[in-house]
């Protein structure tokens, strides 16, 4: 008898193991064997044992060099590192480059057969692809791995605007966009795209797109039209790995209804050279409604640049939101301290802190904000009901960089 | 007496005149590698480099196959060729209206009168304005929303729209307001170095001044001229910040697409192709230049 109670007991915990996943070991992402240099066993990596197994490994280790693209973030996150690299007495080093040209430099020195600058990098969502393709990102399951990682929304999770990437990214950034209003001319901003199309006409001018070529509140705006307006290509829309070709030809069949919507509003409404230009025409009245990014609207208003009036929405078709990675460079030598530092800033402190100073939104479905921002600044962000309900994943890129051309030649021009 | 010929020279003499004339050889590509290999270095590798890229090779971070299908792209697809266009129009206006202003300003300070040394300080102050601060300048005073449009608005007036227009003049006002001093300093200078002499016989002869102005200053003028428009018109064709941030939402000039393909959309094969157009059309625009010149140089020699 009491030989079966323990083996009840043992299976019970064997299954208890196996079904939680944090117990699990993770496999290379894209299978064969890890990329990167390790200290640890890797192959017994589970997100349950990550700190009691990394962060010995991690303490021996100093000078991780981490590349920070976000310019809006460049200040906040340089000081919760120093914090950070003080209280573990791990060095980091931290870089505000420009993302593009931090990726040439990267890709370029790993072609030279030099090691790699960085051993973290905050990268713009539209490089992982080419980070991955030139064998620099580890090929490491991070949201697999990483305690402050578990609950990261599964639709961000495995790709970066439509590249499948597995986990390799960490979604630490998420933005959207959105129009904005000034509540002094607009008692209640329009809901729908007819609604908006209304207001342009009764208030010529004084509604700003951004130019799709040149801003992304823009292109976000134009991809939000085309998933409301042309339902059908949805799954087109949304489908990856497809050539330029096949890209044009989707966004030449589903932009029709878009076009007419824009040549019925282009008379009514302005179109600006970039975001900057339509924030700053919401806020000194030019316009009463403009395309803008939600962070950038919060960036601003944190500075005084923007008046209590101006506040964010979404349409009730929905709009779409966007993000950028985190990736863990395949060259690192200093592994385990890149992994403790990635597990920090997904941390709450840090999620928390940029979504207070900077807008900049968490992939963490779980995280508690609501409270966390101060109330002068919290008309300044959606509300979260209307976030979470209205917000889209942002179209396959290169049907967008399509739809982009057929705009600008059918409207622009 | 007959001329005494020098007699064969012997052949110690002539293998050590080859070695000297080796040696010599050697320092003169010693003396000429500074120049050669920063001209190498820092214009033939970065030029050849973007013609590679351009066609589809030496691309950083993917395979390439030769092609020309960016220079197709460039010309079949109207945003580009209007960019190209937009780029040129910009730099054909902004030389036409400074050289016109410079002319005139620089003849009148070929004049005596009182202040003038104020003046020829204060009219050299744009130019240690770079031209991104002076777009700011102009953007806080004219643009909606600037504190000219405020102002009007007290009456309820609505200001005109002076940026972010279709044509680019608030573009082609800041750069003009840039660059005039910039080639008044060259013009003007031409200019001193004509003989007084030259407009009093002209005078003589009875030009009015406005004739001895047309007829003899500028035609005089005209090396300081052409290289003062020569170099504004190459630097504003390719100008990137100013059109950045003044130009409307379409056209967009040629260096801004270069700019968008190649950060934001990492296409660097066509933003190279892109920088090859506007480097060919700059090289035209400079070959054209020196046949003028060597066509008014030729008949004075």
């Amino acid at each position: 008898m009491r030989r079966l109670c323990g083996l009840c007991a043992m299976l019970v915990i064997g299954l208890v193991v196996v079904l939680d996943p944090s117990a699990w070991a993770v496999n290379p992402v894209g299978g064969g064997g890890y990329n990167v240099q390790a200290h640890i066993d890797l192959r017994g990596l589970t997100r349950a044992n990550f700190d009691a197994v990394v962060t010995p490994a991690a303490k021996a280790q100093s000078n991780v060099v981490f590349y920070d693209f976000a310019d809006t973030l460049c200040e906040l996150l340089a000081k919760e590192v120093d914090e950070w690299s003080r209280s573990t007495g791990i060095g980091v080093k931290h870089v505000c480059v420009d993302g593009d040209v931090a990726t040439q430099q990267l890709i370029a020195e790993k072609q030279a057969g030099k090691p790699a600058s960085a051993d973290v990098f905050f990268l713009p969502n539209n490089n992982v692809r080419l980070m991955t393709g030139a064998g620099l990102v580890a090929n490491l399951p991070l949201v697999d791995l990483l305690p402050n990682a578990r609950d990261v929304d599964a639709a961000v999770a495995r790709e970066s605007r439509g590249y499948l990437h597995g986990g390799t990214a960490l979604p630490f950034h998420r933005n959207q966009t959105s129009l904005a209003f000034n509540g002094q001319f607009v008692p209640t901003p329009p809901e729908t795209l007819d609604a908006l199309a209304g207001f342009a006409k009764g208030h010529s001018g004084k509604v700003a797109i951004t130019t799709p070529g040149r801003g992304g509140s823009g292109s976000g705006f134009l991809e939000s039209v085309l998933l409301a307006l042309a339902p059908q290509c949805r799954k087109d829309l949304y489908t990856y790995g497809i050539s330029n070709a096949q890209a044009a030809d989707i966004a030449a069949r589903c932009m029709p209804p878009v076009l007419a919507y824009f040549q019925k509003i282009k008379p009514n409404v302005t179109f600006t050279n970039g975001n900057e230009a339509s924030v700053q025409a919401v806020a000194n009245n030019t316009a009463y409604i403009a395309t803008v990014w939600e962070d950038d609207l919060y960036t601003l208003a944190s500075k005084g640049l923007v008046p209590p009036s101006v506040h964010p929405f979404l349409l009730k078709s929905g709009q779409v939101g966007d993000g950028d990675g985190m990736i863990i460079l395949s060259t690192t030598s200093k592994l385990e301290a890149s992994l403790l530092l990635a597990n920090f800033l997904m941390g709450d402190k840090v999620q928390i802190d940029k979504l207070e100073q900077t807008g900049s939104r968490t992939a963490r479905i779980d995280l508690k904000t609501r409270g966390q921002i101060p109330a002068t600044m919290a008309p300044f962000l959606l509300p979260d009901a209307m976030y979470h309900e209205r917000t889209e994943t942002r179209i396959n890129g290169v049907v967008s960089d399509a739809a982009v051309k057929i705009f600008v030649q059918q409207i622009l021009r | 007496m007959g001329e005494v010929l020098p007699g064969p020279v012997p052949a110690v003499e002539r293998s050590r005149l080859a070695a000297r004339r080796r040696r010599d050889r050697w320092v003169d590509l010693l003396l000429l590698l500074p120049g050669v290999g920063f001209l190498a270095l820092f214009l033939v590798v970065p030029l050849a480099q973007v013609f590679l890229r351009s066609v589809g090779l030496a691309l950083i971070g993917e395979a390439g196959h030769f092609t020309w299908d960016h220079y197709r792209q460039f010309w079949v697809e109207a945003q580009y060729r209007d960019g190209f266009f937009f780029s040129l129009w910009l730099g054909v206006a902004s030389t036409v209206i400074s050289l016109a202003t410079a002319l005139t300003f620089s003849a009148l300070m070929q004049v005596r009168f009182p202040g003038r040394l104020v003046v020829s300080v204060l009219y050299k102050v744009p130019l240690v304005v770079p031209s991104l601060v002076a777009a700011f300048l102009i953007l806080s005073l004219v643009a909606p929303g600037g504190i000219l449009a405020r102002l009007v608005a007290h009456w309820g007036w609505e200001w005109p729209r002076l940026v972010y227009d279709r044509w680019g003049w608030g573009i082609i006002f800041v750069l003009v307001w840039h660059n005039v001093p910039f080639m008044m300093v060259i013009i003007s200078a031409v200019m001193a170095g004509i003989a007084q002499d030259i407009n009093d016989a002209a005078r003589n002869l009875g030009a009015s001044p406005w004739e001895v102005f047309r007829f003899v200053t500028v035609p005089l003028s005209m090396p300081g001229v052409s290289a003062a428009a020569l170099l504004v018109f190459i630097q504003v064709f390719g100008a990137f910040a100013v059109p950045s941030l003044m130009e409307s939402a379409y056209p967009l000039a040629l260096p801004v697409i270069m700019q968008t393909e190649m950060m934001d959309r990492a296409n660097w094969a066509l933003a190279s192709a892109l920088g090859s157009v506007l480097t060919i059309a700059s090289a035209i625009v400079l070959f054209a230049y020196y046949r003028l010149v060597q066509g008014r140089e030729s008949p004075a020699r």
